[in-house]
This record gives structure tokens, C-alpha cells and sequence, in this order.
């Protein structure tokens, strides 16, 4: 069985480079694909993405929205036409269908627990990356410093927890890599961009250990790009004058 | 075996989990006396729970278990035949994108949206404000959209989508979702209405009131202001929203419970301790020499406590016997405000499909509700004081107690106690 992923694609690290400083969310969505298919690739679940889609070209076209009527991506298509979008829903669907994958842990504890880490990491870690990308790139505007540094304040939080967890843990659940795992490193590798600068590295060393871990595995070497940190977080970026 | 669930009883995702293991038939006991921002921040909570959170699980084999939605989903999968998942793993996908879907692009804008209009995110800041509205709107439209032509997210039936959904549309009426949105998305009111007011989850969700308005920033009042003769009038009270507790993030909202002095604590002094009486039916035979009863007849104050026997009023309702335990279960619970007024012996009685829930309530007062409405569905059950001067109350009220009641040839199944 196959599987059309819509999504974009993205390769190598300077591509991705000049991708982040034009807009974020692309680089958002080229993640949470990334770990998708990450999953998919160590379940053995063959994969196709579409020949040529352009992000908020297609996403907006009465026959994508015919299948995905919020228009947005990923949005998971399986050869007997079944159609998911969301993309913790996705994953976890991609890692059923590999059961001998252990993605979800080896009985339902551990899934609840993949499930936990996850909803933390989303929730109080990737929420925040988003919405301070959004305040530096001038997506949401007013720029206030204030409230971002409250952001900051929250993801730094859930950060600690995670490391706390895993300075005696080498993975999130159990004792292999699981959905939990992959999820949590994409959202970590999403905050070396913008956040999570060497003094948090230093402070949260168990976090960049996991990540480096997981990244290099060797089926993921062509889906994830090389882990590349910010030296300090990125602050408000004024936008240009308009000089014509 | 029940499992505990930290939350609070305003806390919108500790009423999805609770709905979903009302559905279920999965029993889970809320501690005693949970007090939010203190013990959750005490060491003993924290070497559970390592990130101080509620909602959090703990079952009776020690494993433990935070964050909302793994909970919810953790609850519904011990409970298969519950459906709460789907009838297959493309069912049980579309579960999670819906429930995906709503918790980051309506719930989360919902937090946000209200901590910059309580000040807990601050400066307040209206362009930002309207991002996050337009946001939440956008997802809003496509799960109308989506109800247009169905009765429930996904399939025929109930699923946890529902369940969280309706939630999440609950706690939004009551700052964002108003009169004109629910004008404008009438599918996703009558969704949440229906699924909130589904028998078996009664008493979870209290009656919503919601807002004419979306809820507004209102600034704080000046430091320095003339203290003024008449207070402000009704309608202002109205828009501002409930005492401004620390909410750090978003899985802590609970709207603040007014402290208000109970009326039962201005009662005559009695005789008779309820606290001593618990600890005599926990430490004794019920019945006998030495016995709990004798105990109570001697030392009961019938001027300063009552003693009423309840029954549920919607007993053809009920199927599974385990179910019925989970609404007494559920009840008693709800009644935690009272806890000190108390003490409750209730059963089930019979067998599956053909059964009925009663019980006796030892209680402070001579009037049943001042006490047992704290329960938002204490209307469920009809109440009748004992006369223990009259044969048949007293040995209704000793067998209510001794957990040997039978009613109509309906012998003792299953029984709770509230002390």
C-alpha cells in the first residue's frame, strides 16, 4: 500500500536557511512533514509525495479543499482514498499501520505516555516557537516585548521538564525509539532556529543529546536537515523600509 | 479498581476526561481535597507529576499519566467497547484530527484570548487580540462546516471527538463564542448541547451562560480613585470575569470558586460529631454490639442533623451495574463542598438493565438542599426525610448503612460511600 503525503519538500540546509527568514510557517509545515515521514520510513510504510505542490497555491484549489476542507497540510491521502489531516493524527495513524515499529509503545501504557510527551511538547513548546516566530517576523503585530518574553518564559518551562526527564532516560518511553521520540526532537530542532540558544543549550544538555540522537539516525539521514543552532534567540526583526 | 484524576471541577479538559469515562464505564475518583496552585506544587505531587500539571492520572497499579488528551485517549482505550475511539484505525485518525484540530486552533486561542483580557498576559494588546480571534474563527467555521450534514464528528456515534469538542465549545461560549458566531455557527451549538446533555454525563458540565459578547479587555480599575458612594451597578459585574486567579497556562483555567460562608455554619451547635461518626463506620461493624449503629443511636443529634433516604429518578436509564456505581461514584464527587456537612451510604441495586440506585444521607440541618446542592445534579434524585421513630425508615436506614438493602426483590449489587 501506498501513501500520497501532500506537502513540500525541502533539501538541504541552506535551502531551509533561506526558507526560515522569509516565513516561519513554511518552515513549520517542511518539519512536521519531516517527522512524518520520519515515522514513516522506520515503519517500513512506503510514502509518495506529490510531483509538484506549491504551498498556498494548491492548498487553496476547490479540489484540494474538496478533500481537505481546511485546506491544510500535511494532508495524508491513502491509495483506498481515505484522507487525515493534522499532523500528530497523521503520525500516529502512519505508525498503527506498523505495529512491529514499537512507534507507540509496546502496549497501551506506553502509547499513553508517547501521547503525553507529545501533547506537552506541542502544546507548551512548538505553540510557543510559532507564536514568537510570529511576533519577531512581524506576523502578529504590535511587536511586544513583554509578551514574548512571557512565551519564552512557558516554553523554557516544558523545556526543563523534558530534560529533567531525559538526564535519566535515553528515550522518552521505554526503552526504543518511538513516535514520542521523533516529535519531540522535530520540535527541538524548530527551537534551535529561533529559540534555543547556546545558553539554553548549555543549561538543557540532555535535550541537544536526544536530538543529536535521533536526527543522525541513519534512516533519517534524507528527510531531516543538519542540526543548525542559533547562537543567541532571535529578537524582533524591524521590517525594511519600503525603499523603491 | 478506580484510577484518581487530578483536575477541578471547573477545569474544562478534566470534564472531557470525565465524560469520557462517564461513556466508558471506567471508574475514576477525584482526591478528597485537592487545592490547585498549592498541591500541585508540593513535592509529594510533583515526584508524580514532575511538570506540577493538571489533569493528571494515577491508576491503581501506580502508572501515571499527564496531559489532557493522552488521558482522555488512555481512558477510552481500557473501555474498547465504548466506541470513544471509532469502530477502526481510520476512525480512530479522524478522532485525533478533530480533537487535534480543535485543541490547537480553538482551544488554544480561547486561552490566549482570555489571559490577555484577564492581564495574566500583559500589556494588553487589541491587534494581537483580533489574530487570535480571526484564528479561532477560521477553525470554528470548519467544524460547523463539517456538522452540517452530521449528527457526530466522526461516524454514527459518540466518539471522544464529540467529547472534546463539545468541551472546548463550552468553555468558548463563556468568553469568545457569542451571539453573533453561534448565529453564524448553529451546527457547533447544537453539537455541544447535545453531547453535554447526554444522560450519562450529566452533572459533569454545568449549565453554561453564554456570552452575548465575546468578552473585552477591561482595564484595571486606577490605583488611586475616589472611593465612591453607590457601587457600581449590575451590568458591570456582569462583563468581568470572575476573581483573577494565577493562570499560567492554559490546562490551569478554573474559574475561581467564591469563597462564601456557608449558612450550615451558622446552625445551633449539635451534640452530634459527623466526624466521629465517620470514623466509627470505618472502624466498626456496621451492625451488632459495638457496631457503627449503636454508636449512631446513641449518640445522634436529631435537632441539629437530619437523615434522609434518596433515590434516583431516572432508574430505567440505567443498563451496566458498573455504570450505575460510576454515576453514584460521580455524584458524591460533586458533592465535595459538602463534604463537611455530610456522609453518604448509596448502592445499586440488581442486575444489568434492570436496576436502581438509592441510598441514605446523613446530613447536618434539618433541610436536604442546602446541603446536597452543591452537586450541579442533585435534582437527579428524590429525597425523603427518615423518621427513625418508624420501623420501616429505620430498617431502610440500617440496611442503606449496612450495605444489605434490597428493594423489590432488588438485592445489594454495588456500593459507594461518601464520608
Amino acid at each position: 500500500m501506498s501513501i500520497t503525503l501532500w506537502s513540500t519538500r525541502v533539501q538541504g540546509s541552506g535551502k531551509t536557511a533561506r526558507l526560515l527568514n522569509s516565513c516561519l510557517t513554511v518552515v513549520l509545515i517542511l518539519i512536521m512533514d519531516g517527522w512524518i515521514r520520519a515515522a514513516a520510513a522506520l515503519g517500513g510504510i512506503p510514502i509518495e509525495l506529490p510531483a509538484a505542490y506549491k504551498h498556498y497555491v494548491d492548498n487553496t484549489k476547490p479540489e484540494f479543499l474538496a478533500k481537505f476542507p481546511h485546506g491544510k497540510i500535511p494532508g495524508l491521502e491513502t491509495a483506498d482514498g481515505f484522507k487525515l489531516f493534522e499532523s500528530v493524527a497523521i503520525a500516529r495513524y502512519v505508525a498503527a499501520l506498523a505495529p512491529d515499529s514499537g512507534l507507540l509503545g509496546k502496549d497501551l501504557k506506553e502509547s499513553a505516555l508517547v501521547d503525553q510527551w507529545i501533547h506537552l511538547a506541542e502544546s507548551e513548546i512548538d505553540l510557543y516557537t510559532s507564536l514568537i516566530g510570529n511576533l519577531i517576523r512581524g506576523v502578529i503585530s504590535p511587536y511586544s516585548k513583554a509578551i514574548h518574553t512571557t512565551f519564552a518564559q512557558r516554553q523554557l518551562r516544558a523545556l526543563q521538564t523534558l530534560n529533567t526527564h531525559l538526564a535519566s532516560h535515553t528515550f522518552f518511553v521505554g526503552e526504543r525509539i518511538t513516535l514520542a521520540d521523533i516529535h519531540v526532537a522535530m520540535i527541538i530542532q524548530r527551537t534551535t532556529w529561533v529559540t534555543f540558544d547556546a545558553p539554553l543549550r548549555k543549561q538543557l544538555n540532555h535535550l541537544v543529546r536526544h536530538l543529536e540522537t535521533i536526527i543522525n539516525q541513519p534512516l533519517f539521514r534524507d528527510i531531516f536537515t543538519p542540526v543548525a543552532y542559533v547562537e543567541k534567540a532571535l529578537g524582533y526583526m524591524p521590517p525594511k523600509k519600503d525603499v523603491k | 479498581m478506580s484510577s484518581t484524576l487530578w483536575t477541578t471541577p471547573g477545569q474544562a479538559t478534566g470534564k472531557a476526561i470525565r465524560a469520557a469515562a462517564a461513556l466508558g464505564g471506567v471508574p475514576i475518583e477525584l482526591p478528597a481535597a485537592y487545592e490547585h496552585f498549592v498541591d500541585n506544587k508540593k513535592p509529594e505531587f510533583l515526584a508524580k507529576f514532575a511538570h506540577g500539571k493538571i489533569p493528571a492520572l494515577e491508576t491503581a497499579d501506580g502508572f501515571k499519566l499527564f496531559e489532557s488528551v493522552a488521558i482522555a485517549r488512555y481512558i477510552a482505550a481500557i473501555a474498547p467497547n465504548s466506541g470513544l475511539l471509532g469502530q477502526d484505525l481510520k476512525e480512530s485518525a479522524l478522532v485525533d484530527q478533530w480533537i487535534h484540530l480543535a485543541e490547537s486552533e480553538v482551544e488554544t486561542y480561547t486561552g490566549l484570548i482570555n489571559q490577555l483580557i484577564r492581564g495574566i498576559i500583559t500589556p494588553y494588546n487589541k491587534p494581537i487580540h483580533n489574530v487570535f480571534a480571526e484564528r479561532q474563527l477560521r477553525a470554528l467555521k470548519t467544524l460547523n462546516a463539517h456538522l452540517a450534514t452530521r449528527t457526530f464528528f466522526v461516524g454514527e456515534r459518540i466518539t471522544l471527538a464529540d467529547v472534546y469538542i463539545a468541551t472546548i465549545i463550552q468553555r468558548a461560549a463563556t468568553i469568545t463564542f457569542d451571539a453573533t458566531q453561534r448565529a453564524e455557527l448553529p451546527h457547533l451549538v447544537r453539537h455541544s448541547e447535545t453531547i453535554v446533555n447526554q444522560p450519562q454525563v450529566k452533572g459533569i458540565y454545568e449549565p453554561v451562560t453564554y456570552v452575548e459578547k465575546a468578552l473585552q479587555y477591561v482595564p484595571p480599575p486606577k490605583e488611586k480613585k475616589e472611593p465612591k458612594a453607590a457601587p457600581a451597578p449590575a451590568p458591570k459585574a456582569e462583563k468581568k470575569p470572575k476573581a483573577v486567579e494565577k493562570d499560567e497556562e492554559e490546562e490551569d483555567l478554573v474559574p475561581a470558586e467564591p469563597k462564601v460562608k456557608n449558612p450550615l455554619d451558622d446552625l445551633p451547635k449539635s451534640t452530634f460529631n459527623l466526624e466521629d461518626w465517620k470514623r466509627q463506620y470505618s472502624n466498626n461493624e456496621t451492625r451488632g454490639t459495638g457496631g457503627a449503629i449503636e454508636w449512631f443511636y446513641k449518640n445522634f443529634d436529631k435537632d441539629g442533623f437530619s437523615v434522609w433516604r434518596f433515590d434516583f429518578k431516572y432508574n430505567n436509564e440505567l443498563t451496566q451495574t458498573f455504570m450505575s456505581s460510576n454515576q453514584i461514584g460521580g455524584f458524591f464527587n460533586r458533592l465535595e463542598a459538602s463534604r463537611k456537612y455530610l456522609f453518604a451510604s448509596a448502592g445499586v441495586l440488581g442486575t444489568n438493565n434492570d436496576s436502581v440506585i438509592a441510598g441514605v444521607l446523613i446530613l447536618r440541618g434539618p433541610d436536604v438542599k442546602p446541603v446536597v446542592e452543591a452537586a450541579p445534579d442533585w435534582e437527579s434524585y428524590e429525597y425523603k426525610k427518615l423518621d427513625l421513630e418508624n420501623e420501616a425508615d429505620k430498617a431502610y436506614f440500617e440496611a442503606a448503612l449496612a450495605w444489605d438493602l434490597e428493594i423489590d426483590g432488588k438485592k445489594w449489587a454495588d456500593g459507594k460511600l461518601f464520608k
